[in-house]
C-alpha cells in the first residue's frame, strides 16, 4: 500500500436484525474491491464482542452478529469508527492462482454457443478466456464458488433462458460479465465453457476453499490428458 | 456416551446444530436447526449447552431404539410420540419436558400434527464428526451430520459424553418417578413458543433496503395479504405464492448478503423466505426480513399454510429477541428449582 485516498460514497444499511451490510455501490469494480478488502480487514481487526464475521460481497461486506449480545445502533458506530481508507491499486502484494481448464467439447458444451454468439472460432474464445487476469471478487453462491472479474468484453454472455439442473463440479462457466467455476455440483445457468480437475472446495482440507476474495487467478488450457493426469494424482 | 438405533426413518431427518456462523466468506451457508429456539430449548432441558447437535425431523418422525439408559428431550412440531416397545403398552410422551428412557425403549414419533420440524435432544448431544466447525448436515454439499445425509433406517448413532448437568438431571427425575417405570417424566412442562397455528401464520418483519420498490399502497397494505407456503419448500427457503408482488425494478442489483428470515423478490412476484441453508448472498431486491425471535416460527410453517407480514422497528425485533431469550432461561431455571436442583 503506497498512498490512500479518503472512504467515498460508503453507506450502512440494516440487513434484517442480525447483520449490516457495508456498501460501496457507486466505486469501479476494481476500487470497490480494494475497498472491501480494506474494510474486512480493519473490520476484523477491530472485532467487538457479538459480531461474529465479517464476509466480502460484491461492492460490499455483510457484518453477521448476535442481536442477544448487541444492538444496531453499537454495530453502526462500530462500522463508523473503523478506518475505511482505499488503498491505492496495489495488485503485487495479491497471490497470483493459475488454474488448469480443459475446453474440450465433453466438458464444454456451451463453448460452441458463446463463439456463435460473438462470431468467433471457440479457439478464439478460449484465447480470451485465458489470455486474461481476472480477481476474486466474492466467493458465494455455493461453497467455494469464486465470481471472477475481468471478463474482457468481447466474451461477456446472457445467462441461459433454462438453468440446468445438475452442473458438474469443476466446470468453468460465463454470465454475463463475469466467469467463475462451479466448486460443487449444484443448478446453474451459465453457459459452461471448459471444466478444471482443480478442487475449489474440500471440506477435509485446511483451508477448505483454494482461492479468497482478492486473489488474481488465470486460466491455463490443457487437453485431456492432462486433465485425466491431474486426476490421477489428486 | 449412549447409543441409539434408527428403526424406521421419518421423511427427512438430519442432524443438526447451532451452525456454521463463520464461513460465509467461503460461500458455506450458516446451516443448522431451522428452529434454533426449540432446538435449543431440547438442549438445556437435558442439560446439554445449546451447541450440542439434536435431530430435526420434518413432518414425519423416525422410530427410534435406545440401546442405554438415555435422557432426552422433544420439543417443536407436535409428532405425537409414543413409547412403542413390543412388551409394553403404548405410552404417549409429552413435550417440551426432559424425559428417562430406559435402556432398549423404543419411541414412536408419527406424523406432525401441528408445525413441521421436531427436535429431539439427547444428553450429551448427537456425537459425529465435526466438519467446518459444525456437527450440522448441509445436505446441498453432503457435508456434516451423519455422513452427509438424511438419517435411514438402521444408523446408529452415539452421543458423547454425558455432561455433569444432564447427570444431576437424571438423578433428580428418577427420584421423583418410581425406578420401575419404563420411561420418566415429569408431570410439567416448558411452555413451549406457540407454533403457528395450522391456518395461518404471522409473522413480524422489519423492512429490506428494496423495501420501496414495492408500491405505497402493497407496502402499506402488507399486513393484509395472504401468501401461501408452497410444496416447493426446504432449508434453503419457503417459495410463497398467492399474490404476485408488483414490484419496480430501478436498477440492475449485484449480489449482496442475504440471511435467514430475508424476503426476496424474483421478477415473476412471488418472494422466496430464505432459511437456514439459504447461500451467503443473493441477487433479488430484499423488500423485509423476518425478525430473529419469529424464525423459529417460520420454520414451522407446512406447505400450502396461509402466511402474513406485519412490519415492526428494528428496536422492537431486537428486543424481542432478547425477550424471547430471557423467557428461555427462565423456564429452565423452573425446571431445575421444580425438581430441587438449585
Amino acid at each position: 500500500m503506497h498512498k490512500q485516498q479518503p472512504a467515498m460514497n460508503m453507506t450502512i444499511e440494516p440487513l434484517g436484525d442480525s447483520a449490516a451490510i457495508v456498501a460501496w455501490r457507486t466505486l469501479d469494480d476494481l476500487t470497490a474491491l480494494r475497498a472491501v478488502q480494506n474494510a474486512t480487514q480493519q473490520l476484523n481487526r477491530h472485532r467487538i464482542t457479538g459480531v461474529y464475521e465479517v464476509a466480502p460481497a460484491f461492492k460490499s461486506l455483510t457484518v453477521y452478529y448476535n442481536p442477544v449480545a448487541i444492538q444496531w445502533n453499537e454495530v453502526e458506530e462500530w462500522i463508523t469508527s473503523v478506518p475505511h481508507e482505499i488503498p491505492m491499486r496495489d495488485d503485487q502484494t495479491s497471490r497470483l492462482v493459475e488454474i488448469p481448464v480443459c475446453y474440450e467439447t465433453e466438458f464444454a458444451p456451451d463453448l460452441e454457443a458463446v463463439a456463435v454468439a460473438h462470431a468467433l472460432q471457440p479457439d478464439e474464445v478460449i484465447r480470451i478466456h485465458c489470455g486474461t487476469e481476472y480477481h476474486v471478487q466474492m466467493i458465494g453462491f455455493s461453497p467455494g464458488f469464486p465470481y471472477l472479474a475481468g471478463l474482457p468484453p468481447q466474451l461477456h454472455t446472457a445467462r441461459r433462458h433454462s438453468p440446468r439442473l445438475r452442473v458438474p463440479v469443476g466446470s468453468v462457466a460465463i454470465g454475463g460479465n463475469q466467469t467463475g467455476i462451479y466448486s460443487l455440483e449444484t443448478p446453474g445457468g451459465w453457459n459452461i465453457i471448459g471444466r478444471t480437475p482443480v478442487r475449489l472446495f474440500d471440506a477435509e482440507r485446511d483451508p477448505p476453499c483454494l482461492l479468497t476474495a482478492g486473489d488474481r487467478v488465470r486460466f491455463v488450457q490443457i487437453d485431456r490428458d492432462q486433465f485425466d493426469n491431474f486426476r490421477g494424482r489428486a | 456416551m449412549t447409543r441409539i438405533r434408527i428403526l424406521r426413518a421419518g421423511l427427512s431427518t438430519t442432524v443438526q446444530d447451532r451452525g456454521r456462523t463463520h464461513l460465509r466468506h467461503l460461500g458455506v451457508p450458516v446451516g443448522g436447526a431451522m428452529d434454533l429456539l426449540s432446538h435449543d430449548l431440547a438442549n438445556r432441558l437435558v442439560g446439554n449447552p445449546a451447541e450440542a447437535a439434536t435431530l430435526e425431523m420434518t413432518l414425519t418422525g423416525d422410530e427410534i431404539e435406545f440401546v442405554d439408559d438415555t435422557l432426552i428431550a422433544i420439543t417443536g412440531a407436535d409428532t405425537q410420540p409414543e413409547m412403542s416397545h413390543p412388551d409394553s403398552h403404548r405410552l404417549a410422551l409429552a413435550q417440551h419436558c426432559p424425559i428417562v428412557v430406559r435402556s432398549g425403549g423404543r419411541i414412536r414419533f408419527q406424523a406432525a400434527r401441528r408445525g413441521c420440524r421436531c427436535y429431539v435432544a439427547i444428553a450429551g448431544g448427537i456425537n459425529v464428526p465435526v466438519v467446518l466447525g459444525s456437527r450440522s448436515t448441509l445436505l446441498r454439499a453432503a457435508l456434516g451430520g451423519h455422513c452427509g445425509r438424511i438419517v435411514a433406517a438402521g444408523d446408529e448413532l452415539v452421543t458423547g459424553d454425558v455432561p455433569g448437568p444432564s447427570q444431576s438431571l437424571m438423578k433428580a427425575l428418577i427420584h421423583v418417578a418410581p425406578p420401575s417405570s419404563e420411561v420418566l417424566q415429569p408431570h410439567w412442562l416448558v411452555r413451549p413458543e406457540e407454533l403457528p397455528h395450522s391456518d395461518i401464520a404471522t409473522l413480524r418483519i422489519v423492512p429490506g433496503s428494496h423495501a420501496s420498490w414495492l408500491t405505497k399502497a402493497e407496502w402499506e397494505n402488507l399486513q393484509d395479504i395472504n401468501f401461501v407456503v408452497s410444496s416447493k419448500s426446504d432449508r434453503m427457503g419457503f417459495r410463497l405464492t398467492g399474490h404476485q408482488l408488483a414490484i419496480t425494478h430501478p436498477e440492475e442489483l449485484q449480489s449482496e448478503g442475504v440471511v435467514p428470515g430475508t424476503i426476496q423478490v424474483p421478477p415473476d412476484g412471488n418472494p422466496i423466505l430464505l432459511m437456514a441453508d439459504c447461500a451467503p448472498t443473493g441477487g433479488y431486491p430484499r423488500i423485509g426480513h423476518v425478525i430473529t425471535a419469529d424464525l423459529g416460527i417460520a420454520a414451522q410453517m407446512r406447505p400450502s399454510q396461509s402466511v402474513r407480514f406485519v412490519t415492526v422497528t428494528m428496536e422492537q425485533a431486537q428486543t424481542l429477541v432478547r425477550q424471547q431469550r430471557n423467557r428461555l432461561n427462565t423456564s429452565i431455571l423452573g425446571m431445575q428449582l421444580a425438581l430441587g436442583m438449585t
